[in-house]
């Protein structure tokens, strides 16, 4: 078609080249490569002795890829390896086709600090793009490569970057006596510098991020005789408290914006419910009352709505109401069941797991014109969770019969699992607060 | 018969020939049809009276005719003159005006060579003109033709090169660029303010990367093509 | 159902001979419980009225049974999605809830699972349903609802880890745990 309409364009334009008036040679490009922007990240050079552990490139080179919009190329192309603006030359960035360039160094200062500086081109401009230097004792060396990469994601891509963040998942191991031992546990995007919050030989689900970045609200159970309970626990001190004292069990905690309210699934007359907890006054407004099961409260990211999973109308399906309360509409047509949505933090998609007849999938929905886009393959993917910048989403699925956590682009191109843990690892939460 | 054969053409020769031969036959048959044997009957003579000649009479007669004669001659031989130089004249005439018109005639053959010349340069350098109208014309279609098909080309060569396309997901982005004529990229322009930066970026960079395009490299060709040419950045995603 | 009910058989069996190896009663055509007091000493009651009279609930370790009763059968089993009682599982409920009512003295926790299909949450919700429901069925038929505690776990503690419809059919399930 496209051959057809350059033909067109051309026997037009010739046609109108031989009348004496000017008109101007027109091609249309609509296919590309996708691979993502060529950068060439060189090996930060080393000054000193004791060469750190974390390796900058190679984490900000990992960053980019894993984001799916660039393309690192491999060092061993590069035909000069400049480490300061005066030794860059850019024919040679130019002849492996590299759009940018990013250099830089990493000085030993002594006492275990270290100071690092990178700057980021433009090769066919021949422009410096960014430039930035940090003092930092070896242990924030990860987290200033991570810091890097939210510079250079941003300059190309005019989205803030999203590297410099934290995650919280759970993991399952059989201990020696045979029983399941659960964590909570909270890591750096990439899996790196995991560290325990809790852990227990009961069932722990749905880690929920406070706005602050410092806590974490989570379901487990205090006793055989106890149903599921929710918890609210301070992630630098681990002081942990019981958020209610119902009867009943809560889970589901979802919380604001501005973290003053935590909406919640609550069965308090047998019924499976959505209420919204005023944290500070302690006060527990309803917000459904449905004989069906209501749960998995989200916020819109400007705190007017909630979307919830209710099976009022059968099988699961996605609802959307007000947060000051009101009747429910459901958002969800297509498909047999949606279940687990939250929204994108733009506020325009909202992710979910539905089931079209494959299994359980992680699905993107847009609200403009309610398509539903299907992003995994399942057939048992649960918990999806946005990036803060709503570029990936992070996501529960199976490998080889375990569970695994794995990421996602938010167009669904580039797919990559992160190996974390040993044993089963699950629900995934992306904290929205860098650090 | 006639011996005297002048010099005709045969059919001619023939033709007269064959007159006479009917005029002889004919004429002997009229002869043998009118033939009798003359008598020539002796006249009888008359008697002639004699006249008394004197002989001065006669001399002078003789001399009256001689001078007569003479004056005749001379007369003659005047008009003869007269007439031979009227003859001469006429003829210098005729052969002047022979030569007058040979002349004119000449002179009417050379100016109308002349025009026919004049005319046949014109349609030449007019004929010329137009074959060099059509030859500059052909050339234009050809280069064009050899643009065109290059385009697949040149497009196939951008494509291998706009690694970013997603940066454009939803956007449109129109590049102005300037090749020399080996095809090498010497300006690269953003058309208009469509496009936020990374889709700009991307697009860009998509040119640069794909230098030197695949362009027609005949000399001729490129005095056609050497105005720039726009690459609209308008991915189907 | 009969398959169901045979695999729990094997399950219930090898429960009772770990049982035997503790506590020696003559055997008897009734199926006795012997309940052991997680907190203090082990107490075997019977059937009478020896026992405590709390509503302290306690986790059972059987000896003896006689496999025929569905007092023996301590799971019940349920459709994809579903929290209603099969006919199958209400003759097991009832019989629980007799036995319940009967004893008043005794408690009762029911744990309602899924199987792992569908999200956490609503599974977590769908096995506290399926509780409920033999919660709901226990009342009606007598039992004193202090006496009852309806929990989920979701999909949390399967039984059977395989990912297909006879693994999964295993999870979908309330116990009834004394």
């Amino acid at each position: 078609m496209i051959k057809v309409f350059i033909t067109g364009v051309l026997t037009l334009l010739v046609g109108l080249l031989s009348a004496p008036t000017w008109a101007v040679l027109t091609i249309e490009i609509t296919e590309g490569q996708d691979t993502g922007i060529p950068i060439a990240v060189v090996p930060f050079q080393f000054q000193g002795q004791q060469r750190p552990n974390a390796d900058i490139r190679n984490i900000v080179s990992a960053d980019l890829y894993r984001s799916g919009r660039f393309l690192s190329l491999p060092p061993g192309d590069f035909l000069s390896r400049p480490s300061d603006p005066d030794q860059v030359r850019f024919k040679d960035w130019r002849l492996i086709k590299a759009e940018a360039l990013v250099i830089g160094r990493v000085s030993e200062l002594g006492n275990d600090h270290y100071e690092v500086s990178f700057y980021l081109y433009n090769v066919f401009k021949e422009k410096l793009l960014a430039g930035y230097r940090w003092t930092v004792g070896s242990s924030q060396l990860r987290q200033v490569a991570h810091q890097v990469s939210d510079y250079i994601y941003e300059a190309l891509t005019g989205i803030p970057g999203a590297f410099d963040t934290r995650i919280a998942y759970v993991t399952v191991e059989k201990d020696s006596g045979n029983t399941r031992q659960y964590q909570l546990m909270v890591a750096d995007s990439d899996g790196h510098n995991a560290q325990q919050i809790l852990r227990t030989n009961f069932p722990i689900l749905s880690p929920a991020w406070a706005p602050d970045g410092k806590r974490l609200a989570y379901v487990s159970f205090a006793s055989r005789t106890s149903g599921a309970m929710i918890w609210v626990q301070n992630i630098e001190t681990g002081e942990r408290r019981k958020l209610l004292q119902e009867k009943g069990t809560a889970s589901a905690p979802a919380w604001s914006a501005d973290g003053r309210r935590l909406a919640l699934r609550l069965s308090r007359d047998g019924n499976h419910d959505i209420y919204i907890l005023d944290v500070a006054a302690s006060r527990l407004t309803r917000l459904t009352k449905h004989p069906g099961i209501d749960t998995e409260p989200a916020w819109s990211p400007d705190g007017r709505y909630l979307v919830f999973t209710s099976d009022r109308s059968g099988r699961p399906h996605i609802f959307r109401i007000s947060a000051a309360g009101g009747p429910a509409q459901r958002l969800t047509r297509v498909g047999r069941e949606n279940a687990g949505a939250s929204y994108s933090p733009n506020g325009k998609h909202l992710v979910m797991v539905t089931n079209q007849g494959n299994g359980d999938q992680i699905g993107v929905f847009y609200t403009g014109n309610k398509q539903l886009t299907v992003l995994t393959d399942g057939p048992l993917d649960d918990s999806p969770t946005y990036s803060p910048n709503g570029a990936m989403i992070m996501y529960a699925t199976q490998r080889g019969n375990q569970g695994v956590l794995a990421a996602v682009s938010a167009d669904g191109r580039i797919k990559q699992i992160l190996r974390l843990h040993q044993g089963e690892v699950r629900e995934p939460a992306w904290s929205s607060r860098k650090q | 018969m006639n011996r005297a054969v002048r010099k005709f053409s045969r059919p001619v020769r023939a033709v007269i020939l064959a007159v006479l031969v009917h005029v002889a036959f004919g004429l002997l048959l009229g002869l043998s049809l009118s033939f009798k044997p003359q008598v020539i009957k002796p006249s009888i003579a008359k008697p002639v009276k004699a006249i008394v000649i004197d002989r001065s009479t006669i001399t002078q007669e003789e001399t009256n005719k001689k001078k007569a004669e003479k004056k005749r001659k001379k007369e003659a031989e005047k008009k003869r003159k007269k007439e031979a130089a009227a003859e001469k004249k006429r003829k210098k005439e005729a052969a002047a005006e022979k030569k007058r018109k040979k002349e004119a005639a000449a002179e009417k053959k050379r100016k109308k060579e002349a025009a026919a010349e004049k005319k046949r340069k014109k349609e030449a350098a007019a004929e010329k003109k137009r074959k060099a109208e059509v030859a500059r014309e052909q050339e234009k279609q050809d280069a064009y033709s050899a643009l065109g098909s290059l385009v697949g080309a040149i497009k196939g060569k951008i494509e291998g090169n706009w690694s970013n396309r997603l940066a454009c997901s939803g956007q449109e982005v129109t590049i102005s660029v300037k090749v020399n004529v080996s095809g090498e990229v010497t300006a690269v322009k953003v058309v208009g303010d469509s496009g936020d930066d990374a889709c700009r970026r991307s697009a860009e960079n998509a040119v640069y990367k794909a230098s030197p395009l695949p362009f027609p490299d005949n000399p001729r060709f490129f005095k056609w093509l050497d105005q720039e040419f726009q690459i609209i950045f308008k991915p189907d995603i | 159902m009969r398959r169901i009910f045979h695999f729990s058989l094997v399950l219930l069996l090898s429960v009772v001979l770990v049982g035997c190896a503790l506590n020696k009663k003559k055997g008897s055509a009734e199926v006795e419980d012997s309940s052991v007091n997680l907190q203090a000493d082990a107490t075997s009651s019977g059937l009478s009225s020896d026992d405590s009279g709390s509503a302290q609930v306690l986790v059972t370790s059987d000896n003896t049974l006689d496999l025929d009763d569905p007092l023996g059968t301590r799971v019940i089993y349920f459709e994809f999605d579903s929290n209603a009682l099969t006919p199958e599982a209400q003759r097991i409920v009832e019989a629980h809830a007799e036995y319940l009512a009967g004893n008043p003295g005794m408690a009762v926790v029911l744990e309602g699972h899924a199987d792992e299909r569908g999200t956490r949450e609503y599974n977590l919700a769908l096995g506290e349903r399926r509780a409920n429901a033999v919660a709901d069925l226990f009342q009606v038929m007598g039992v004193m609802p202090d006496a009852v505690r309806s929990i989920s776990y979701g999909e949390e503690r399967p039984v059977a880890m395989e990912h297909d419809e006879s693994a999964w059919s295993l999870n979908r399930r309330v116990e009834i745990l004394y």
